[in-house]
């Protein structure tokens, strides 16, 4: 009886782990205030519904605060310990303790967490649990090396490392079409992780493919396959083409090359080994992406019948991990590990009677080795079939391939036109979020990181110093000021406008004095003729779509690490349109803008031509600006602060910024469009008022020089 | 915000026919002497719309003489020609480079539309509906 009740045995458990919890909650000084108090409450040891069968093998301990999950793992990991199960020792097998955040586990639906808890739910994943003496050995692959699964295969090193760089740079990218609203394709909420879908939708509801390729309320078109321009590829044709896509940066054409690729791959039939026959799966019509950030997994399943054909494919990118099948009627075990780049196919026996999950957990343990895990992209590739015609077998007949190549791929309809004529300017939301917010946030760090180290590009220094005394010039999207010195020394006046007025703020008196011996770097000194326009810069907040100078009254205007962004060419256009619009005839315009194409001993590589580049932040210098440019009432935050780190309630607070738990830095996503060789050359080509006389590369940056006319 | 900015600074709110000059509303005016540099000031002169820096003087007159002690606010002449001598060339130093208008608005003269100044900075930022 005693080994049939999870409630001796949860019991046990918690009076087992009782002194670790007692001697942290000592440590901690709590004499601040009450609100921390329940801090320090004991954890909830449970076993979960699902796994309350005897003999008990693991438990979920959901602790109220990381030191307590901290603690646990400090002093149990790897441990045998004794417990009490109703009066009766019992030693353990060495313990095994993993933990997800809540946040990311279906558990945290349970009702046992507070909402607001932040703690970690640790699992104990003590194999024997009930066997005393005899020493547990956590799941490994190597233990399951001779069970076999008919009709799985891996293929290791399927993605080279360059196109798994551009892959996942694009598909987590800027113009990555996640699953709108996704709660409209899973009501029950099933699917926490980020979903794309291409071809035709899956909806999690139903666990269906939708045919009609919209779901019915939302009449969303799913986004069409990329697919490669014309036909009949060899695999040295296809192998070009994606090795110039790596070069071009371009994601959608090398997803585009792994489709076909995988169509054209011939699969042994370890089936059948009597009369072994190649499998080939050339009418893959779907394309589901899965992100499963560290901590996320996917339950036990076998995919719908009715939905897909023989042959599903699992291409793992960006991470390590272990897939476990378990045979439907004798619950046979087999762990399979999925290293980053590999293929899985699934077919006959792997893909109809054996199911395959993910298990939730931040580590995987692979013949005896730990590897944690990190965010992993899949590509599941898939045949939908037609609808199960009436009461008799199912139509197997694969869907039509629905394909494009006007990149990226979209929900909704799409014109077929590659070049979009869009007039629309508006402030896209990708700019709000990762270009707007994230500046007025990290204002104050990246002018103490970047302005104020005064490295400026030779070549915009040489345009400002060739331009006659007494020049206007227009400083659109000046930032910090980071040119201002420059142009003073150079005899000329300085307007400068930009979108960040936390920016701006730290452009005023931001300049030491030559003439003291406070010195800076030289290009931030200001000889002391110059103190006064230093002291109070000219600057405005303005929007670089509408520059809010007067047309033809400048000199000349310099835009400089601006445009890349810009998230879309309408805006790129107008943006050169506005500045040839503030600057006389006659006046000159220097645009510099990041490159794709940076140079081989930068350590910037960028992997796709729009992609997030990240900001590490320290809190200490954010500022205190939500994404909405409210500033945050001190009284909420303290109530937050004294449950979370600085940290992680600063990620909170900011649209597209993550909490990277180990630095304790906020990390905050930039959106980037990368300019290709000659890209800005064509955009100006579009313009009549503006001539070009130069142009180049410099630092990773294209620039070029331009002249109203 | 000198009114040496102010002389190229545009409302483009939609509805705009030129969106110049802006009216300004100044709450609060500072002094800042800077050094004067005869030079910068005879460069600058022939790039500017006099008639309009005259008019932005008019609109924070009132208020410079309320706000500002240290120097008298300099009275500028009707029109100006060549011929620039050092007391009206640190006359204009001071109207273009040490006024200030620290709080206030900017208003679109067409529109009406108020611009906030805050801190010295004016934020001429449009909402979606005014693009």
């Amino acid at each position: 009886k005693m080994r049939s009740d999870p409630h001796l045995f949860q019991d046990a458990v918690r009076s087992a782990i009782e002194p670790i919890i007692e001697k942290v909650n000592a440590s901690l000084d709590m004499s601040e205030s009450n609100d921390s108090k329940w801090l320090t409450l004991p954890p909830e040891v449970f076993v979960p519904a699902k796994k309350q069968i005897a003999p008990f093998k693991h438990c979920h301990i959901g602790t109220r605060s990381p030191l307590h999950a901290q603690a646990l793992i400090r002093e149990l990991q790897n441990q045998q310990i004794t417990i009490n199960v109703n009066g009766t020792q019992i030693k353990t097998g060495k313990l095994y303790l993993d933990f997800a955040d809540v946040t990311q586990r279906s558990a945290a639906k349970s009702n046992r967490m507070q909402k607001q808890d932040p703690s970690l739910q640790l699992t104990l994943i003590g194999k024997d649990f009930d066997l005393p003496g005899e020493s547990s050995k956590p799941e490994c692959t190597s233990t399951t090396n001779d069970v076999v699964v008919p009709g799985l295969i891996c293929i290791h090193d399927f993605v080279s490392e360059d196109e798994e760089q551009v892959l996942i740079a694009c598909l987590t990218g800027p113009n990555a079409p996640w699953a709108p609203e996704q709660k409209n394709f899973s009501k029950t909420g099933a699917v926490k992780r980020r979903v794309q879908h291409y071809g035709y939708v899956f909806d999690y509801e139903s666990a269906d493919v939708l045919r009609n390729r919209k779901d019915e309320e939302e009449k969303t078109l799913c986004p069409p396959m990329p697919c490669l321009p014309g036909d009949s590829w060899t695999k040295e044709m296809l192998d070009l083409f994606s090795d110039n896509a790596v070069k071009e940066g371009s994601g959608w054409d090398i997803l585009a090359a792994v489709v076909e690729r995988t169509r054209q791959t011939e699969f042994d039939d370890n089936d059948n080994e009597a009369s072994p026959v190649k499998k080939r799966y050339p009418d893959i019509n779907q394309i589901t992406v899965n992100e499963y950030k560290r901590g996320q997994g996917i339950g036990s399943h076998i995919d719908t019948e009715s939905a897909f054909s023989d042959g599903l494919i699992s291409i793992s990118l960006g991470s390590d991990c272990v897939m476990e099948f378990k045979h439907k009627d004798t619950g046979v075990k087999k762990l399979v590990h999925l290293p980053p780049r590999s293929l899985l196919l699934m077919s006959s026996d792997a893909r109809y009677i054996w199911n395959h999950q993910i298990v939730t957990r931040m580590t995987d343990c692979v013949n005896g080795k730990v590897l944690p895990r990190k965010t992993r992209v899949s590509l599941t590739l898939r045949t939908a079939i037609t609808l199960p015609s009436g009461e008799g077998k199912n139509d197997t007949t694969p869907l039509a391939k629905v394909e494009t190549r006007v990149f990226p791929p979209k929900w909704g309809k799409v014109s077929e036109s590659e070049e979009l004529e869009d007039e629309d300017i508006s402030t896209p939301e990708t700019e709000r979020e990762h270009v707007h917010a994230v500046y007025d946030a990290i204002a104050t760090q990246w002018h103490h990181t970047r302005g104020k180290r005064g490295v400026l590009w030779p070549g915009a220094t040489k345009f400002l110093k060739e331009l006659p005394k007494g020049s206007i010039v227009a400083d659109v999207g000046c930032g910090d000021g980071k040119y201002f010195p420059a142009i003073w020394e150079a005899g000329s006046y300085v307007i400068g406008t930009d979108i960040s007025e936390p920016l701006l703020q730290t452009s005023i008196g931001a300049c030491a004095n030559a003439d003291t011996n406070k010195a800076g770097p030289q290009n931030r000194q200001v000889s002391s003729s110059k103190m006064g326009l230093n002291s109070r810069p000219a600057v405005a907040v303005g929007d670089c779509m509408h520059i809010p100078l007067q047309s033809k009254s400048c000199d000349a205007a310099i835009c400089i690490a601006v445009m890349h962004h810009l998230s879309t060419s309408s805006r790129r256009i107008r943006c050169l349109k506005e500045l040839s619009r503030v600057v006389k005839k006659g006046g000159m315009i220097n645009v510099q803008a990041w490159a794709l194409e940076q140079e081989s001993n930068s350590k910037r590589k960028f992997a796709g031509t729009d992609v997030f580049v990240p900001f590490n932040a320290q809190p200490r210098y954010l500022n205190k600006v939500n994404a909405n440019g409210e500033k945050k009432s001190q009284e909420s935050q303290n109530i937050d602060e004294k449950c979370k780190g600085v940290a992680e309630m600063y990620s909170d607070a900011y649209e597209g910024a993550e909490y990277d738990e180990r630095k304790g830095l906020v990390v905050f996503q930039r959106y980037c469009h990368m300019y290709k060789e000659g890209e800005l050359e064509d955009l100006v080509s579009k313009i009549d008022s503006l001539e070009m006389v130069g142009s180049g590369f410099e630092s990773g940056n294209h620039f070029v020089i331009l002249k109203v006319v | 915000m000198r009114l040496l900015t102010h002389n190229y600074m545009q409302s483009t709110v939609k509805g705009t026919e030129k969106g110049y000059p802006l009216k300004i509303e100044a709450d609060k005016v500072e002094y800042e002497e800077s050094p004067f540099d005869a030079e910068f000031v005879k460069a600058l002169i022939p790039k500017l719309n006099y008639e309009i820096l005259s008019f932005a003087l008019g609109q924070i007159v009132e208020k410079c003489k309320q706000d500002i002690e240290e120097v008298q606010i300099p009275e500028l002449p009707e029109n100006i020609g060549e011929d620039l001598d050092e007391e009206l060339l640190k006359k204009l130093h001071t109207v273009l480079f040490d006024l200030h208008v620290v709080e206030g608005h900017l208003i679109c003269p067409d529109t009406g539309r108020r611009f906030a100044i805050k801190m010295g900075i004016p934020n001429m930022v449009l909402h979606a509906d005014e693009m």
